[in-house]
């Protein structure tokens, strides 16, 4: 078998099935569904994890404190994970706005104050990626109460494959199989959750998903900005795209039905569209690689 | 004209001793020799996809050696190399060997070799033991390194050496590829050195 795609098999496929089953477990077997908090903790945890076990087929255990710097990534995974599920347990379905207050600030309180990265040294450095990380966890728990999980799961998916080719563009192999685990896991849950829609939980994820979440993808964002090894850089703005670009898909559930044809034409398309542009103008260069 | 003649070869010889006796006193005394980066490069090779063996270099080498011109002890390394300059003729490639699967250069910026004890094993040929230290992990490393060329005058010379060694890549955690054979783990090295010594130097 071509060492790419058994590459690609090991450390996106494997990672993606082992969490996509344990989210299909908390999802859908009883036992679990009864408590509405495991399922948000179990979004949680699995996506972020499926970026570990990444790490873990690529570069093997990692070590704390971390050989290069860009290896505390998978540690900030496998907290922001915890730190998820912990506001799950804590808060429940109970006062969203105060938990993912109180998430926000400890996601980018320690994001900024513990993280030694390339360019991190003062002050301001350290405060915009605390905000970065604070703004991400608020930003996403917004989304996740307002959108069905079907719909989350699916804006993930895009964000984590349009994030995957950026990554592979800039010349980060196993950041770019790390997101593409989160992606790949998202659209498996994504799809478990159309097709189990009558057992499916009705309601939403909550804080805690937003949480691990939000600390996943950011901090890929940041890495990846900091170890952009492209011909002439990838401007933040296009890292960002990435994951503001499928939000679009908010507004479909908005949509009226008179309206809907133009929400599936804007929320549906658009993404795609940023998705195969960033795919045509990145991917063509990363792949000629002979890598 | 007879003690005319004697009187000009005992003042040649005068002005010439001295030179000569700095020459013998060069030649076994030990001398630092600045690498002159033009000259000097680190030749790589590594087995693709478990198929050909794919080259690629390093342009930016510098540092110093220690020797004397006669070869009477060994060679010192203090060697520096610019992972960013790696030069594979494939500029995509480069930047793909510069990021932090591989060289990881932006919290790298150099490689260094530092010699730490010798054995010889022929004329102007040593096996030279030093410490290797790449991504920030520090390895034993064992060269085979020839003195190729010593030319020059007792003020200004040129000095040249050949190294060869192999590591294994992943003894310093750049493990990419390894175990799916996308990319070998032994990487054979040719290293290049030439040093000036003298007051330009």
């Amino acid at each position: 078998m071509d060492a790419m795609i058994e590459q690609a098999m090991w450390a996106v496929g494997m990672p993606a099935a082992i969490c996509a089953g344990l989210l299909a477990l908390a999802l859908f077997v009883p036992a679990f569904r009864r408590h509405a908090v495991l399922a948000d903790a179990a979004c949680a945890l699995c996506l972020p994890l499926a970026a570990f076990i990444t790490f873990i087929v690529e570069k093997g255990l990692p070590t704390l404190p971390p050989e290069q710097k860009w290896l505390i990534l998978p540690w900030t995974f496998l907290a922001g994970g915890m730190l998820g599920a912990g506001v799950s347990g804590a808060f429940g379905t109970r006062s969203p706005s105060v938990a993912s207050v109180i998430a926000a600030a400890i996601a980018g309180g320690v994001a900024g104050w513990l993280l030694v990265l390339p360019d991190l040294d003062g002050l301001d450095a350290r405060i915009t990626l605390g905000l970065q990380v604070g703004i991400g966890v608020l930003v996403m728990a917004a989304i996740m109460r307002q959108a069905r999980p079907v719909l989350t799961c699916t804006l993930i998916w895009g964000a984590g494959a349009a994030l995957s080719l950026t990554l592979l563009a800039s010349s980060n192999i196993t950041l770019s199989l790390a997101a593409g685990a989160i992606s790949a896991t998202a659209a498996a849950a994504a799809i478990l959750l159309s097709i189990g829609a009558k057992s499916a939980p009705q309601g939403r994820l909550g804080v805690g998903a937003a949480t691990g979440l939000a600390c996943a993808l950011v901090m890929l964002v940041v890495i990846g900005v900091r170890y952009d090894n492209s011909w002439d850089g990838i401007p933040q703005w296009r890292w960002w795209m990435c994951i503001a670009g499928p939000c679009v898909m908010l507004i479909l559930p908005f949509a009226t039905t008179k309206g809907r044809v133009a929400a599936v034409l804007v929320g549906g398309l658009l993404p795609a569209a940023v998705t195969a542009w960033l795919a045509i103008e990145m991917v063509q260069d990363a792949m000629d690689v002979g890598f | 004209m007879m003690l005319r003649r004697t009187l000009w070869i005992a003042l040649i010889g005068a002005c010439l001793l001295p030179s000569l006796a700095l020459a013998t006193a060069r030649s076994a005394q030990l001398e630092t020799w600045k690498l002159d980066p033009v000259h000097c490069m680190a030749l790589f090779r590594v087995q693709h996809a478990g198929a050909g063996q794919f080259w690629g270099r390093f342009n930016d080498v510098t540092g110093t050696v220690t020797y004397p011109r006669d070869d009477s002890s060994a060679p010192e390394f203090n060697v520096t190399v610019a992972t960013k300059s790696i030069d594979t003729g494939t500029a995509k490639l480069d930047r793909n060997l510069q990021g932090p699967d591989f060289f990881n250069a932006r919290e790298f910026e150099t490689m260094t070799f530092k010699s730490t004890g010798a054995e010889r094993i022929g004329p102007r040929k040593w096996k030279v033991k030093g410490d290797l230290t790449l991504l920030g992990k520090t390895e034993e490393v064992e060269a085979v390194i020839e003195t190729t060329g010593v030319i020059g005058n007792p003020v200004v010379a040129k000095a040249g050496w050949e190294a060869t060694f192999s590591v294994f890549r992943s003894d310093f955690g750049m493990n990419w590829g390894v175990d799916n054979g996308a990319l070998g783990d032994e990487v054979r090295l040719i290293v290049g050195l030439e040093g000036d010594t003298g007051p330009g130097a």
